[in-house]
């Protein structure tokens, strides 16, 4: 896997042949090992439950646009994170620890499915999930089931994005060059690009100027 | 011999190709028994702890510091990675609360041997002669117990010692550097061109980055991962600016020493040593004088942790002091998008700064200022960026696949010293079984007027560069404060020495003694504190 799949229209096919892999040979041992096993099988899930793992699997993919193989496998690695507690250790005061909100922010999402669809947050379809989501965003600052949405959403989003952006795959979408000692940079400068860096087929796919949101 | 290695070698002191501590420096090092008393136990091995350990083991102290985190060796213990430097960080539980949490953790807490310089970007500007009278000057935060001319002679010297390059600053006190300015990737050179639109000064540096051999470190690479621990040890951080000498000296670094409380003898009042916890075993260190150094969180729950008979609200807190007037600097970061490829990721993120908002402007409705500088967030900060736009799903993917058009600039904005911007203990529990740290934080009106006003300044910029659309994330960056020095303990825990007002042999030689920040990135100030404080301990010893 060394591209994700990502329509042109959203942003996919931008740096054509760049594959951040390739450049692994020059990484220094410590570093290489580290992000090579971020490409290797991930331990089975321990710490999300069955229903949490639907929950969040299904939440991961509607954050992160993931809607078909091959994906990043998030769910894994965040299941990583919370179970040898690798979290960032401050919590809000009017939130419990990160291990705890997780649990109880997926049973939220399970509440509101069965609210409104009668099924699991996993078993809604793809929009009603979107939607799901939504509604949480949307709340900002007020409670969404005993906790400040915001505080969920930035949760979420957090973990979602330290597992993503920390993918090879997801680097070679962006055109970022990953890892970079010891060989460090020689050509810095606006579009001064190394030997190995490819330039932005579409430079004008500028999302605010048009296609976002 | 330069003056530099005179009086600190620890530059010479690493290999040749500047990779690590000569072999045998550290397995050799000096070390004391719990019981021995030695003239001066440390806690914490950040920008404080270890500056003030260098200069006391060169005055022949026996002296050794603890720290709670790793002895690092850069080679194998750190990575050119984002999400891989997790460890780099103190993520030991702690409550965030107040109107405008403060997230912590890899946002401004170091653990392991050399604190959280070894994450910190590398600014180290001065503070301005005006930080320390800005309650005289315009009625807000509070005065020193000194004034920059007596912190001037110190900053000279760490500037020699880590070493600082950048261009002649013209703000504050103006002055040279030692290091020549290092060339500007895509991020600096949009800064520049948009400075120079808007009719603004911007100046190259100052940054503790070698751009040039210094002893046996190298030069700077440009690889971009400053904030992920330099693994090339061009960036400077105590653990290859101060411990090498430290330990050459006869100091002792003792790393994964969790210290627990300070012990004082109730007849006496006097600081006895600290208990601390290794590999789980409760152990004390005997010592003549304590010097706590475990910056703006763990300083105060220290203390607080520390309470007895004597101190019943905690060490050092008889008038209510410790753990205030708490500071953070407001931190936005607005970004620019380009139709060139600025590539921001490519060289150190710390390049350009401006120091023209810095002073308080009386045309302004707010006091005090801000700087600006350049930032260049790795690929998983960017998304936080992207996401606190309120984009996610597809609009984040599409987002994120133009990271190379875009260039970012963060502000420092000078939030002021708050009573109720504090510390104190939680209901939780480490496992260590200590209360942990609760830390609240709330703006005042001056606080949101001045970053909005960075806002606008940073839009101008990147505007006046070429940007045809701009975000602003709102964040916070440094702590300081929390136990402040004063001129009486009514007002604050320590004098202008760094010594407590309540424990004649307790010093707190961190970033917690700072009564205001400015809108300058604290290490370098913190570090010359504490070589002051060190020089007046030695200059006390010796007059007895």
């Amino acid at each position: 896997m060394n591209t994700l799949p990502l329509e042109p229209t959203h942003g996919g096919a931008r740096y054509p042949g760049f594959d951040v892999i390739e450049q692994a040979k020059h990484w220094d041992d410590t570093t290489r090992a580290v992000v090579e096993g971020r490409l290797g099988r991930l331990p089975a899930v321990r710490f999300f439950t069955e229903i949490e793992e639907a929950a969040a699997t299904a939440l991961f993919d509607q954050l992160l646009y993931q809607r078909e193989e091959p994906r990043v496998p998030v769910v894994q690695m965040v299941d990583v994170r919370l179970a040898e507690n690798q979290t960032d250790g401050w919590h809000h005061s009017t939130m419990p620890t990160d291990e705890q909100a997780w649990r109880d922010s997926l049973a939220g999402l399970n509440v509101d499915a069965q609210r409104i669809h009668a099924k699991t947050f996993a078993k809604c379809e793809w929009d009603e999930q979107s939607a799901i989501l939504q509604g949480v965003q949307d709340r900002g600052t007020e409670k969404w089931h005993d906790m400040v949405a915001s505080h969920v959403w930035s949760l979420w989003t957090r973990y979602a994005c330290v597992a993503f952006y920390s993918h090879p795959s997801a680097w070679n979408e962006i055109g970022f060059d990953g890892p970079a000692y010891p060989r460090g940079y020689k050509n810095l400068g606006v579009d001064k690009l190394e030997p190995f860096e490819v330039h932005d087929a579409h430079p004008g796919d500028d999302p605010v100027a048009g296609r976002g949101r | 011999m330069n003056a530099v290695r005179e009086r600190n070698e620890s530059a010479w002191l690493m290999t040749s190709d500047g990779a690590r501590m000569q072999p045998g420096l550290r397995q050799n090092m000096r070390t004391f028994e719990d019981d021995e008393e030695v003239d001066l136990v440390i806690v914490g091995c950040g920008a404080g702890g270890s500056t003030l350990l260098q200069r006391m083991a060169r005055a022949g102290a026996k002296a050794v510091a603890l720290d709670a985190g790793p002895f690092w060796d850069p080679e194998t213990d750190w990575v050119s990675d984002e999400a891989g430097s997790h460890g780099l960080y103190w993520t030991e539980p702690r409550e965030i609360g107040g109107d405008d949490p403060v997230p912590l953790g890899s946002n401004n807490s170091g653990r392991g041997v050399g604190g959280s310089m070894i994450h910190y970007a590398g600014y180290t500007p001065r503070f301005h002669p005006s930080d320390f009278r800005t309650q005289t000057n315009d009625g807000v935060g509070a005065d020193w117990p000194i004034d920059y001319p007596e912190l001037k002679h110190y900053y000279e010297q760490i500037e020699g010692e880590l070493p600082v390059s950048g261009e002649h600053w013209p703000w504050g006190d103006p002055h040279s550097y030692p290091y020549s300015p290092h060339p500007v990737s895509g991020n600096g050179e949009v800064f520049q061109r948009g400075a120079l639109a808007c009719g603004v000064t911007a100046k190259v540096g100052p940054v503790a980055i070698t751009s040039g051999r210094f002893g046996n470190r190298p030069h700077c690479i440009y690889r971009g991962f400053c904030l992920q621990g330099c693994k090339v040890n061009a960036k400077a951080s105590p653990l290859i600016t101060h411990i090498p000498d430290a330990i050459a000296h006869g100091a002792e670094v003792r790393p994964d020493s969790m210290v627990t409380r300070i012990e004082i003898d109730q007849r006496t009042g006097r600081a006895t040593g600290v208990h601390y916890v290794r590999g789980g075993v409760a152990r004390f260190q005997k010592a003549r004088t304590v010097a706590v150094a475990g910056y703006s969180i763990e300083t105060p729950r220290l203390l607080l942790n520390s309470a007895s008979v004597r101190f019943p609200e905690g060490l050092c807190n008889d008038f209510d002091q410790v753990g205030r007037y708490l500071m953070v600097q407001g931190a936005p970061q607005t970004a620019g998008r380009f139709d060139g490829e600025v590539r921001m990721w490519k060289g150190p993120p710390p390049e350009v700064s401006t120091e023209d908002f810095y002073e308080t402007d009386p045309g302004k409705p707010y006091k005090r200022g801000f700087s600006v500088q350049t930032v260049s967030p790795l690929p998983i900060t960017w998304a936080e960026h992207v996401m606190a736009q309120g984009y996610w799903g597809a609009d984040l993917r599409n987002y994120m696949s133009d990271y190379v058009h875009w260039a970012c600039l963060g502000a420092l904005c000078e939030f002021l010293p708050q009573p109720e911007n504090r510390v104190t203990l939680a209901d939780a529990k480490d496992r260590h079984g200590l209360p942990i740290a609760r830390f609240d934080y709330t703006q005042c009106d001056n606080d949101k007027a001045l970053v909005k006003a960075a806002t606008g300044v940073m839009e101008d910029i990147l505007k006046g560069a070429g940007a045809d659309e701009v975000i602003t994330i709102d964040r916070y960056a440094h702590l300081v404060g929390g136990a402040r020095m004063a001129r009486t303990e009514h007002e604050g825990v320590v004098d202008a020495d760094c010594r407590t007002f309540a424990v004649p042999n307790l010093l707190i030689v961190d970033g917690s003694v700072l009564p205001t920040q400015g809108s300058a990135n604290p290490a370098l100030t913190i570090m010359a504190v504490a070589a002051r404080a060190a020089d007046r301990l030695i200059n006390a010893s010796t007059e007895r």
